[in-house]
């Protein structure tokens, strides 16, 4: 089931009724159910697997209580357990596909011999929807028990952590501790958090809706075939796949929790206007703020995190990077993609070393002047990452790489793509797209400092969620695309 | 009133229900874009018109696409595409009837069977309704595959409302059924592509003033797509302007219209269609069954394109549907009146070689009373009775 679909608008507020109807006690129970309808919707014979893997993840919980002897075989068998799972569904091709390339690269497989998988090696398998998410929680749950968390002994509400419907799907990834605390105190309806909840679930099918699906017309146009579009056009794709990708995501988000919302429930935060960091290492506490948690507190500091020499440090952040570029796609432009948020960290911390000796340096990094300097650097720095992450592949990325860092041939082939009515009618639109977006961008801190919402009458919040259900009626594409997160 | 249900009733999404409630009301006023002129959901001004047959309660009703409309039309050209009163076969019923035989003409531009199924489910959502409806096919009614999908019609969302709610269960497809209920309650849904094209109007005069390369493709003065900076834009091309712009282009440039509908059938009739065939019989053997249930006498005529324009139609495939027809015929769903490749229409009764002129029309008018008096005379005691038939 899509957020942006028909049937989750009849979905959610029919779970939000019968959830404030019944007895604080059968809550969790109506939300397990409402979870696992809403799972089946896409395919019912995946819901055996999110039972299946719920059944035994809770199962190793409670064997790790702190009185059982085998308590770290325990967690040992349940990481490998969850994560090859994971990587049958979502890695195998991609692990069968990289070997046929080393042996055709080594010419095993015969000179002149295609580097594809020959039939009988690929694997038919569908990537279960969420699956990288539920199992990234799995994954936390496990950990924290074995530190020393106290394991969740209602199945029902473990299970409810797991399949939570509105971040079941994309997330965010939720941490049991605060999600089944509030699971276990009674929860009391207040008609605010339903109001908030209720906007949030319109703004984000608004940026999802409005922005993000109309930003990839002209981006697909453009990528599709970057050897038609000029340098121009190039940034501009890449800068609209950037608020694509965030307008997509923060929408899908803000759904999320804005429908816990409407169940009294929280759920955490995972964008904080991202764009507005001024150093990747702060862009990453703003952007997917939960997967940059998991991948710090599960990965990184696994490996020693910061508590190591220099070369070790700059290599657990490559790895982690590197690890989660390939969460993101099974693919190596994915993995190239983590490697360059690494690189770009390195970047980062080897110029705080620089600045902290220079005087007056450092003075001037503490300054607005260069604060905006460095926003714009650290945006345009994750803008061409992300050509590694849209790309077909490595080759097509470096190749639009190069010719985006030509800035002095900005159009070698005469008018930009994007000035011509010829091509999708949103092409000319999209500078003034993106341009009003950065002024949302830098408004939208303001406004959330000032409760600008929370202050606004009743009326004016009605009128203005009205016209976004009207603006999306007449501005959504024929067909409901996917959210970008959706089958990960 | 406690101040919980007051506070209740005043909430952000009540307020918000309120608020698109008064939006939906302002929209089953009336048709906004059409006034200023925006291409809408009811550019043919179906809707009216079955409101007028409602209360009107003709005897004789005919369905079908511009082909049909024609017989609107007066000597100056007028209510060519527009237009309820086919009055010249009117006065040939009241001739060969002896009485006062009222007729409305639900044609649409471009109509689908689907559409005609719609459109005569929501003329017989009424206590009273047509005793005899006359349906002008042609085969590009069968199978322009662009238009196989019932929503991507010009009227299947228009007359969703006047259709009663079971209709849904003769859909064709899952996604028509939903369409069909979400325009047939909510008017916001229905009426959205009227607000598209208005943005998309804006949008492209606002595109315009950056320096692109060319101005977006406009119908100019030569009633060709040109990209101009004047003249209409796609989205602002609606029947009541095509009208005047036809009879203008007929009297000045005749050979461009030809042109134009040649070039157009050409196009449809050598493209390859999957769907639409499939659909469309769905919906003729529905609007068959509909028409048995109500009583109603369905008369399909075969309608005559121009001589020059039907060589463009392929032999094989045409004949092939006319033995579709003739088999309907004997299977007792209707009465058929085959007009194709007929003598009697000349290029010279033709507008465009695919709408007759007025000449041409009245020649259709004739030959469809000529037809019903000396082969299918029941039809007009039909008429005459002002009473429902059981079967043919």
């Amino acid at each position: 089931m899509l957020f942006n679909s028909f049937s989750y608008l009849v979905f959610l507020p029919i779970v939000v009724l019968l959830y404030w109807l019944v007895a604080n006690k059968y809550r969790p129970l109506l939300l397990l159910i409402a979870s696992y309808i809403f799972y089946s919707a896409w395919n019912p014979i995946y819901l055996i697997l999110i039972v299946g893997m719920t059944l035994v993840n809770w199962i190793f919980g409670l064997l790790m209580a702190p009185a059982v002897r085998l308590r770290k075989p325990v967690l040992v068998a349940a990481i490998i357990f969850n994560l090859a799972i994971l990587c049958y569904y979502k890695y195998v091709n991609f692990i069968l596909n990289s070997i046929a390339d080393c042996l055709n690269l080594l010419q095993f497989s015969g000179p002149g011999a295609a580097s594809h998988l020959p039939d009988d090696w690929r694997v038919n398998v569908i990537l279960p929807l969420g699956i990288s998410f539920f199992t990234f929680e799995f994954l936390h749950y496990l950990i924290e028990v074995f530190k020393g968390g106290q394991a969740v002994k209602n199945p029902v509400k473990f299970a409810v952590f797991a399949a939570f419907f509105p971040t079941q799907i994309a997330g965010p990834i939720k941490r049991y501790q605060d999600f089944i605390h509030q699971l276990e105190q009674p929860s009391v309806f207040q008609i605010a958090l339903l109001e908030k909840g209720f906007v949030m679930v319109l703004h984000g099918l608004a940026k999802k809706v409005l922005l993000a699906d109309n930003l990839a017309i002209y981006v697909n146009h453009i990528y599709g075939a970057p050897g038609a579009a000029t340098n121009l056009d190039l940034w501009l794709a890449t800068y609209a796949f950037a608020f694509q990708v965030y307008c997509d995501f923060s929408g899908y988000t803000d759904v999320a929790i804005g429908s816990a919302l409407m169940l009294g429930l929280n759920v955490p935060p995972n964008f904080n206007v991202p764009y507005m960091a001024s150093n990747i290492r702060e862009l990453w506490h703003r952007q997917h703020i939960s997967l940059s948690n998991w991948f710090r507190d599960y990965v990184y500091f696994s490996l020693g995190g910061s508590r190591c020499s220099r070369g070790r440090i700059y290599l657990n952040l490559l790895i982690t990077t590197a690890l989660a570029g390939l969460w993101h796609g099974a693919a190596w432009h994915h993995v190239m993609w983590g490697l360059f948020q690494g690189l770009s960290l390195i970047v980062n911390r080897e110029w705080m070393r620089f600045y902290e000796k220079i005087r007056w340096l450092k003075k001037f990094v503490q300054t607005k002047l260069w604060t905006v300097v460095a926003i714009f650097i650290t945006f345009h720095a994750f803008c061409l990452s992300y050509v590694f992450f849209r790309a077909d592949n490595n080759a097509i990325a470096l190749h639009i790489l190069g010719r985006m860092l030509r800035l002095w041939y900005a159009a070698p082939h005469g008018r930009p793509l994007f000035l011509s009515t010829q091509g999708p009618l949103v092409a000319p639109l999209v500078p003034l797209i993106i341009a009003a977006l950065v002024i949302a961008q830098i408004l939208s801190e303001y406004l959330r400092r000032n409760s600008f919402w929370a202050k606004t009458p009743r009326l004016l919040q009605a009128i203005y969620c009205a016209f976004l259900i009207f603006m999306m009626l007449t501005l959504m594409p024929d067909e409901a695309h996917r959210f970008i997160y959706f089958q990960f | 009133m406690p101040n919980k249900a007051i506070r209740a009733l005043t909430c952000v999404p009540v307020l918000t229900l309120l608020v698109l409630l008064l939006v939906e009301l302002w929209l089953r006023q009336g048709n906004p874009m059409d006034a200023i002129g925006i291409r809408n959901v009811d550019s043919w001004d179906i809707v009216s018109r079955i409101n007028v047959s409602r209360k009107v309660c003709p005897q004789l009703a005919l369905i079908g696409s511009s082909l049909m409309l024609v017989l609107n039309q007066d000597e100056h050209g007028s209510h060519f595409y527009t237009g309820d009163n086919p009055s010249y076969l009117g006065s040939l019923l009241r001739q060969v009837t002896g009485k006062e035989i009222k007729c409305i003409n639900l044609s649409t531009g471009l109509q689908m069977v689907s559409e005609a199924y719609m459109v005569t489910e929501a003329a017989c959502n009424n206590p009273c309704y047509p005793k005899v409806i006359i349906y002008g096919v042609s085969m590009r009614d069968f199978i322009q595959d662009a238009l196989a999908a019932e929503w991507h019609t010009d009227s299947f969302n228009s007359v969703a409302p006047l259709v009663p709610v079971l209709a849904r269960e003769n859909v064709f497809s899952r996604q028509g059924a939903d369409e069909f209920l979400a325009s047939h309650f909510f008017y916001i849904y229905r009426n959205r592509t009227d607000f598209k094209n208005f943005f998309s109007v804006l949008a492209k005069n606002l595109i315009e003033i950056m320096p692109v390369d060319f101005y977006f493709p406009r119908l100019g003065p030569d009633h060709k797509w040109h990209q101009l900076k004047e003249g209409f834009l796609f989205e602002q091309w609606i029947p009541r302007k095509q009208e005047k712009f036809a009879e203008q282009m007929y009297h000045a440039h005749p050979e461009v219209l030809r042109d134009y509908y040649k070039t157009f059938q050409t196009m449809i009739y050598h493209k390859q269609y999957k769907q639409a065939p499939e659909v469309s019989n769905h919906y003729l053997l529905k609007l068959v069954q509909l028409c048995r249930r109500k009583g109603i006498v369905l008369v399909l005529v075969n309608m005559p394109l121009s001589p020059d324009t039907s060589k463009v139609v392929p032999a094989t495939q045409m004949n092939g549907f006319r033995q579709f027809l003739s088999a309907s015929e004997k299977a007792g769903n209707f009465y058929l009146i085959d007009l194709w490749g007929d003598a009697a229409f000349q290029d010279s009764d033709y507008k465009d070689g695919v709408h007759l002129n007025f000449s041409g029309a009245k020649k259709l008018a004739d030959k469809i009373v000529n037809h019903l008096q000396v082969r299918y005379p029941a039809v007009l005691d039909v008429l005459k009775s002002g009473e429902q038939k059981d079967a043919l």
